[in-house]
């Protein structure tokens, strides 16, 4: 089969919609400053924000009398477009399912409620609900008539991995049309969280340059309209392009840096080359991750040097231009790229975005109509039991002591039950990992929001962020299990571990991948606990692990 | 500066997670990073919050912090000549 690109929509600090983004793309205009829209006190880093405030998107949005995160905001007026300009019908929008990247979810409205609660007024308890990412894609959904939502939290990766996932629904021919994409607005927590790692720069960022010293904080959304190409020339669609592979690999080396020669981002070229039956000197343009940390980019240039070799495409990195849009940065230069092939009739572009835990992820567009490789995969399917553990089983044997002290204890209970799993098939290693969760680390999320209220915009501490992102379960098994293969996390607001199992069975029938290790994670502090408790929810902090494989 | 090592490794212990060390097993001169004790990049970030925090030392550049951090030694005698607090 084919995939066709039928509808784009873009956010992002260059502008509102497809016109002003392409045109200040090819004018090379850099729109990072000082913030203005964030209410922080950080005045010494630039930022890419986007130029207008939460009652302007509403406006754009029409949904002037809500009260909404920034980032379902800028994610809808992103998505609006998109749909608009794929012109899908009316009644069509209710089969298509939402495949959303997102990582901080409502956090801005969580930062600015937070003290009531603590402060024992719970009037504004409700607007905390858009804390969690899945609650901001339901209603992404919500408001533009789309059906179920599938929500993708791997950090920087994100929007990238929910193409793939959109990706691999579409050939299995159960849907004809998906909307993949993310979206990422600026919050307090994040810009103090990558503070707290030491990698944001006083400079307007400079990717690949010799002196680079760290990224800008950005902020946006992207969506595209991804259809079974047939039905979008029957359906006299106007077509952007083409997806002619893509691939999700893990580094598997630390929990922030990535490796020394680049093996995960390797690894996810390599595979996405493959999937299209190419060769590399066959693909003209890069759009790199390109953060501009020092580490990042020697990797990444590492890692295109040796696959590459002589034949260096033209390399390019949008993140001076943009900032870094984390969880929104896969679909937005997905779009850029787009852009470039058409402006310089490139026959292909490739596009890369990582996330912490090494999470590498590559998608290649052609120009023309690319076929994708058969590849439904026989076999029977086999399972282990579903191993459990609320907290109780022993470790220490288990996870060395200088690997587990930056674990959180339930990511310490996850490595147990992933074992038994493991050690019940016969499996050392999996070839893919998959991750259902609600909140992510919430424990650590709630210590760091509570710091922020009663002590302000310091002392974050590094290792408690990291752990506070979705992706922090999944990148630690693969480390811990030298997995580095397909590494994904799914959030999701009913069973965890089930919508988990859905995304490892649809890749086990989707790709290579012989073997999935199926986890989830639920963790809930005080403060979440009594919040669902008043809406009658009820989360138990558990894993649970399961090993699924072919043969 | 006996007891300000013993305070700082303490702290090392408390703050990295080291759970199940006692001040005793670190050695004042052994590398903390690398060879030695085995901390990583996070670790050095977590150190450089400990020198900020309590003894009111920012380090202007990455050379700085890493020699300053390089031993238990090395960040006690770097505190006794730059702390402010």
């Amino acid at each position: 089969m084919q995939i066709a690109i039928t509808g784009i929509g873009i956010v992002s600090a260059l502008g509102i919609g497809v016109e002003e983004n392409r045109k200040h793309l090819f004018a090379g205009s850099s729109a990072l400053s000082r913030p203005t829209i964030l209410p922080t006190v950080h005045r010494e880093w630039p930022v890419g924000e986007v130029p207008m405030t939460n009652a302007e998107l509403a406006e754009i949005a029409e949904v002037k009398n809500k009260i909404y995160c920034r980032n379902v905001l800028l994610g809808l007026v992103a998505l609006q477009q998109a749909l608009a300009s794929a012109a899908i019908d009316e009644a069509d929008k209710s089969e298509m399912p939402l495949i959303n990247g997102t990582t901080v979810g409502g956090m801005d409205l969580t930062e600015q409620y937070y003290s009531n609660w603590l402060n024992g007024n719970t009037d504004t308890l409700h607007l905390i609900r858009q804390h969690e990412a899945a609650e901001t894609s339901r209603l992404l959904a919500l408001e533009t008539g789309l059906g179920e939502t599938v929500t993708i939290s791997t950090a920087c990766s994100s929007a990238l991995n929910a193409l793939i996932r959109g990706v691999a629904m579409l050939r299995t021919g159960a849907v004809r049309k998906v909307v993949v994409g993310g979206t990422e607005a600026m919050t307090i927590f994040h810009l103090n969280g990558f503070a707290s790692l030491g990698i944001l720069s006083e400079h307007i960022c400079r990717p690949f340059a010799p002196d680079r010293d760290g990224i800008n904080l950005g902020e946006g959304a992207a969506y595209l309209v991804l259809e079974d190409a047939e039905c979008a020339r029957w359906r006299g669609a106007h077509i952007y392009g083409y997806i002619a592979g893509c691939a999700n690999c893990c580094d598997a080396y630390h929990q922030t840096a990535s490796s020394p020669d680049g093996d995960g981002a390797y690894a996810a070229m390599s595979a996405t080359l493959d999937m299209a039956g190419l060769i590399p000197s066959q693909v003209p343009y890069i759009n790199a991750h390109g953060t501009a940390t020092p580490n990042n980019d020697a990797s990444e240039w590492r890692a295109i040097e040796r696959f590459f070799g002589e034949q260096l495409p033209i390399v390019e990195s949008t993140k001076s231009l943009t900032g870094h849009t984390t969880s929104a940065s896969g679909s937005i230069e997905v779009v850029f790229s787009l852009f470039r092939m058409e402006q310089q009739q490139y026959d292909f572009a490739l596009s890369n975005a990582f996330g912490f835990g090494g999470n590498d992820s590559s998608v290649l567009l052609s120009r023309h109509p690319m076929d994708l490789p058969e590849n439904n995969q026989e076999g029977v399917l086999h399972t282990t039991d579903i191993y459990i553990s609320a907290g109780e089983k022993e470790y220490k044997t288990l996870i060395p002591a200088m690997q587990a002290r930056r674990m959180t204890p339930l990511i310490r209970q996850l490595l147990v039950v992933a074992h038994e799993a493991l050690s019940k098939a016969g499996i050392s290693t999996p070839e893919g990992i998959v991750v259902g969760t609600r909140l992510g680390g919430m424990l650590p999320t709630e210590q760091l929001l509570a710091q922020l209220v009663e002590i302000g915009e310091h002392d974050f501490s590094p290792a408690q962020f990291m752990n506070s992102t979705h992706n922090s379960a999944a990148g630690t098994l693969a480390r811990s299990l030298q997995c580095r293969g397909y590494n994904t996390t799914v959030v999701s607001s009913s069973d965890t571990f089930a919508e988990a199992k859905e995304d490892a069975m649809l890749m086990l029938r989707n790709s290579n991948v012989k073997s999935m290790l199926v986890c989830s994670i639920d963790e809930v502090g005080e403060t979440w606990r009594h919040l669902l408790d008043a809406e009658k929810i009820s989360v138990t902090n558990k894993v649970k692990a399961q090993l699924l494989w072919l043969d | 500066m006996e007891d300000l090592k013993l305070e700082l490794k303490r702290q090392i212990i408390e703050v990295l997670n080291l759970e199940d060390m006692q001040p005793s097993d670190i050695e004042d001169a052994a590398p903390l990073f690398g060879e030695g004790l085995g901390l990583d990049s996070i670790d050095a970030l977590e150190l450089i919050m400990i020198m900020d925090k309590h003894y009111g030392i920012k380090f202007s550049s990455k050379e700085e912090s890493k020699a300053a951090l390089a031993s238990v030694d090395a960040m006690a005698s770097y505190i006794q000549q730059h702390r402010t607090k």
